[in-house]
């Protein structure tokens, strides 16, 4: 896993993908339960850094939790605006809309990617399946998909 | 409607101002009382109606206490005796009244004939309503409270169900799985059921230090302050920076939990309205009382007239529980400047004797 690349994956993502910000959420490596925002690329400012997440909290930590994609076109009326200080990345980078998805390993969800667009409907559905149709099943050593093996 | 003769005018107004429950003064232009009716005798102490039936003392001065001006809530500056060319025709007028005390009263005050130089000064007791619109703030301020409560509760009782009950079904499920397995997968379900165990201890933790962190009962305000910005940094990315010159260590119990709260709900409020990627929290003492500062520099709101964002219970829990230990609270804010949240509260004495 420390072989990947997932700073140059995730620029190419945004690169690919034309929207404004790409983020990778990871657990820490000494503390299973915490998610901070590892690789980046787009960003305004530097704040995503003292983000630190837990299981159900925020955009990373609610897929991390559910283990599903958590896909939300138009933030200002699909989150209450007065629970947007749960989802501090979305207001730093003032994201308008996202597709974040969970990523396995051993069957657990160790990384949440995040694309996202600062404009409403930038990011929705549509640019889910493309991910998916697209990036096949991994994303470097992670897996998009719980594959049922047991 | 029938043409009214004078006579039958002057009648009505007799009897007007004989069975009015609001009391009518005739006042001359240096507001010396030439006559009032039976509701206006009521309101006088009888011992001061009589030196003013005697003719001993003539002024309104003698019972009245001020008025509420824009300025002042009970005032004698710019009074309105003297002062005929401002607008009296309503304000609010506070007298010393025959066995209730000091009374605030609707008043008018205007000339009605202005070649003998005569004033009306007629008065409308307000106790009644005062005290019907107290009650209906309270009854609504009490709802609001349970509303509160229960919502929190609300969140807890989620939270207990959505996180801890749903990780221990997943352990048990998972212990339950081990009995089938090889042994070289039994070793790597432990590890993940270590881990699944350790972020529940964690949530569990986190929910136990949201009702009531230890810190506060074991170390005190400093440390409970600094554990608590550690996770506002964390939860939510903004900056506390936080600067204690407290000399005292610990405080009375109460007063450290009244405090402490205060705290941790003007933080809350400019992580959730400010907008700022900074708060600045100040602890201090000066001569004998407690000073907590808590400054953004964020969108800031109008004071007097806030626009309603979460409960709407927070400014005035805030305030009620400081006025429980005798403390003040300020919040001072401007549009687009920020907010500042000065809390005041004495520290008893008798901490320092023990």
């Amino acid at each position: 896993m420390e072989s990947f690349d997932f700073q140059t994956a995730i620029h190419q993502l945004h690169e690919i993908y034309e929207v404004d910000l790409v983020a990778l959420a990871m657990v820490l490596p000494e503390e299973q339960f915490l998610l901070k925002w590892k690789y980046i690329s787009g960003n305004l400012n530097q704040q995503y850094k003292r983000i630190q997440l837990r299981t159900g909290k925020g955009v990373a930590g609610a897929v991390f939790k559910s283990g599903k994609p958590y896909i939300v076109s138009n933030v200002p009326t699909q989150i209450d605006p007065n629970k947007m200080y749960h989802y501090p990345i979305l207001q730093f980078e003032q994201i308008k809309s996202f597709v974040a998805l969970p990523l396995f390993k051993n069957h657990r969800v160790t990384a949440v990617l995040l694309v996202a667009s600062r404009e409403i409907e930038g990011a929705g559905i549509a640019l889910y399946q493309r991910m998916m149709d697209e990036l096949g099943e991994c994303f470097g050593p992670l897996y998009l998909q719980e594959l049922m093996t047991n | 409607m029938i043409q009214m003769t004078n006579n039958q005018m002057i009648d009505f107004l007799v009897k007007m101002y004989q069975n009015s429950t609001e009391a009518i003064f005739f006042l001359d232009e240096e507001g010396n009382i030439l006559s009032l009716n039976p509701a206006a005798e009521q309101i006088i102490d009888p011992s001061l109606l009589q030196k003013i039936k005697g003719g001993n003392i003539n002024s309104l001065c003698s019972f009245c206490r001020g008025y509420t001006s824009d300025e002042h809530l009970m005032t004698c500056v710019h009074c309105y005796l003297k002062d005929p060319e401002s607008d009296f025709t309503s304000f609010q007028v506070y007298l010393e009244t025959n066995g209730k005390g000091i009374v605030p009263y609707a008043a008018s005050y205007h000339m009605i004939d202005e070649e003998n130089g005569v004033y009306v000064f007629m008065l409308r007791d307000l106790t009644l309503q005062y005290k019907k619109q107290e009650l209906v703030y309270r009854n609504k301020m009490l709802q609001k409270t349970i509303d509160a409560q229960e919502k929190e509760r609300r969140r807890i009782s989620r939270e207990l169900h959505d996180s801890v009950v749903q990780e221990l079904i997943s352990t048990l499920v998972d212990i339950r799985v081990m009995r089938y397995m090889d042994e070289k997968d039994i070793l790597k379900k432990i590890d993940d059921t270590e881990g699944t165990l350790n972020r529940l201890i964690e949530d569990i933790r986190d929910l136990s230090v949201f009702l009531r962190p230890a810190s506060l009962d074991d170390l005190g305000l400093e440390a409970a302050f600094r554990s608590h910005f550690k996770w506002v940094k964390q939860t939510y990315g903004i900056e506390v920076s936080f600067t204690s010159t407290i000399k005292q260590r610990r405080y009375l119990p109460n007063m450290e939990t009244t405090v402490y709260r205060i705290c941790q709900e003007a933080v809350l409020n400019a992580v959730k309205y400010a907008k700022v990627a900074e708060i600045t929290v100040i602890l201090t003492e000066s001569e004998d009382r407690l000073e907590l500062y808590v400054r953004d520099k964020g969108e800031g709101f109008d004071v007097d007239h806030p626009t309603v964002k979460g409960s709407g219970i927070g400014l005035f829990g805030m305030k009620e529980r400081a006025e429980l230990i005798n403390g003040k609270l300020k919040v001072h804010s401007e549009h687009h400047k920020g907010t500042t949240v000065f809390l005041s509260v004495p520290i008893p004495n008798q901490l320092e004797e023990e």
